[in-house]
């Protein structure tokens, strides 16, 4: 019995929890990264799922990151079954390549940078603001790169 | 010479703007507790002194508040007159920024003037000169309407074809160096320096209500300004700093408010329509002539 419990029922009964753990994995997060300036660098992309993470931002902390080469057409990425929640997205665009985000001496952003639910360039929302939900069904989030002048 | 016509676009001004800003503040509080330190080795620190200090900061965020909520209209009239009265539209460049200082610090001169000499001017505008001391912090003092009276003098330099963020950044660099003359810690610059530069001592005089120190020192960078429109005045005599009815609170509220307080209630207790219009348009010490007349006859009797 002890023989049985070990090796059969406990892995079957942990794989019916991992199934039903995985009905939480709710849907597919599409991001659609619009108005990208030239095809020089790569994009980096991070899906926060936490208010601290995102505010810093801490890439390393993220949910998710991702880098991505640029298309000269679209540029878009999709994240799938997704636990259901709310997702805020940060990236910027790494023109020089060198995996930072370039900055001048007074903080003014020197490459394209984006964030879901901005609407101008000036926009820098908080976690509440910037955070999309995603339910049962897919969804899909365009998040535009802005540029500030030279 | 490369280096002068440069062109800068409109966040770069508007993030130098912003930087300047903010270190200068943080020199500022630095500057501020040496003159405290310096006070207190003196044994002229009180109370009084500190509370005041900390009702300047706090008057500075009421500023801040009102100031930020009018943000949008203030750069939104700019840009309107910007795009559709002005004569032209000058490149960005470190040549038009210059100009566009001096010529923001002549508009401040007359602003000035116009906040001490008009009625509804002076009841926010008398916020600042309400403190009996003078420290950097009495630059962070401010009234309600401050942020907002000067939009309607800087139209005329959209009119002429500043960009709007240029009017701004010059706007904040006479402000940064009129801010920086609120010491006594630095008591006379050479001979050369105060006869073309607005300083310190040019200052103190501007805060002083002995009569001979009232309403002179308009200047914002440069006091030629004050010498060519005849307001100009020497600091001699030691200035005793404050207004002439003394406000004697250190009350944030009474101190944001008083003004604009006593405006209403002279409005509101005013005789006739033209008595009201009087208070609000005509110099702080304007009075009816009915008024004037028992005040002289009680005088002769």
């Amino acid at each position: 019995m002890s023989v049985l419990t070990q090796q059969i029922i406990k892995p079957l009964l942990g794989s019916v929890l991992l199934l039903s753990s995985l009905s939480v994995f709710a849907a597919d997060l599409t991001i659609d990264i619009e108005e990208v300036r030239g095809t020089k660098g790569k994009l980096h992309v991070a899906v926060f799922d936490k208010a601290a993470a995102y505010k810093k931002p801490d890439y390393d902390q993220a949910y998710a990151t991702f880098t991505l080469a640029i298309n000269p057409k679209s540029n878009r990425l999709t994240l799938h079954d997704l636990p259901k929640g709310h997702y805020a997205i940060s990236l910027f665009h790494d023109e020089n390549d060198n995996n930072k985000m370039e900055t001048a001496l007074t903080g003014m952003p020197k490459e394209g940078y984006g964030t879901s639910n901005a609407t101008d360039k000036y926009d820098e929302l908080s976690f509440a603001k910037a955070r999309v939900k995603l339910g049962d069904k897919d969804k899909t989030v365009n998040v535009t790169v802005h540029y500030m002048g030279k | 010479m490369e280096w002068f016509t440069q062109l800068l676009s409109e966040d770069e001004l508007y993030f130098w703007e912003a930087w300047i800003g903010e270190w200068f503040f943080y020199f500022s509080l630095a500057f501020l507790l040496i003159e405290l330190l310096i006070l207190g080795f003196k044994k002229r620190l009180g109370w009084n002194l500190l509370g005041d200090t900390v009702s300047n900061f706090i008057t500075l965020v009421g500023f801040l508040l009102i100031a930020v909520a009018f943000f949008g209209i203030y750069i939104g009239s700019l840009y309107w007159v910007y795009e559709h009265f002005s004569i032209a539209q000058l490149a960005m460049s470190p040549w038009s920024i210059a100009l566009a200082i001096l010529l923001a610090d002549f508009i401040y001169y007359w602003e000035h003037r116009f906040m001490h000499r008009v009625g509804f001017a002076w009841a926010t505008h008398t916020v600042h000169h309400s403190s009996p001391h003078f420290n950097i912090s009495v630059a962070y003092r401010f009234g309600p309407l401050d942020g907002i009276l000067p939009l309607f003098f800087h139209l005329p330099m959209a009119m002429l074809g500043f960009n709007p963020f240029v009017i701004l950044f010059a706007e904040t660099m006479v402000q940064l160096y009129q801010t920086a003359l609120h010491t006594e810690v630095v008591k006379k610059f050479p001979r050369w320096f105060e006869a073309v530069m607005n300083t310190p001592s040019h200052h103190r005089v501007h805060h002083g209500a002995n009569p001979q120190y009232i309403d002179k020192n308009y200047a914002g960078i440069l006091i030629i300004w004050d010498k060519l429109f005849g307001t100009f005045e020497v600091e001699k005599e030691k200035v005793i700093y404050g207004i002439t009815k003394p406000l004697n609170s250190v009350n944030p509220v009474k101190v944001f408010f008083h003004g604009i307080w006593k405006l209403l209630r002279q409005i509101f207790n005013a005789g006739s329509l033209s008595e009201a219009l009087g208070y609000v348009f005509m110099p702080p010490d304007w009075q009816p002539k009915a008024r004037e007349k028992t005040q002289r006859s009680s005088a002769t009797s």
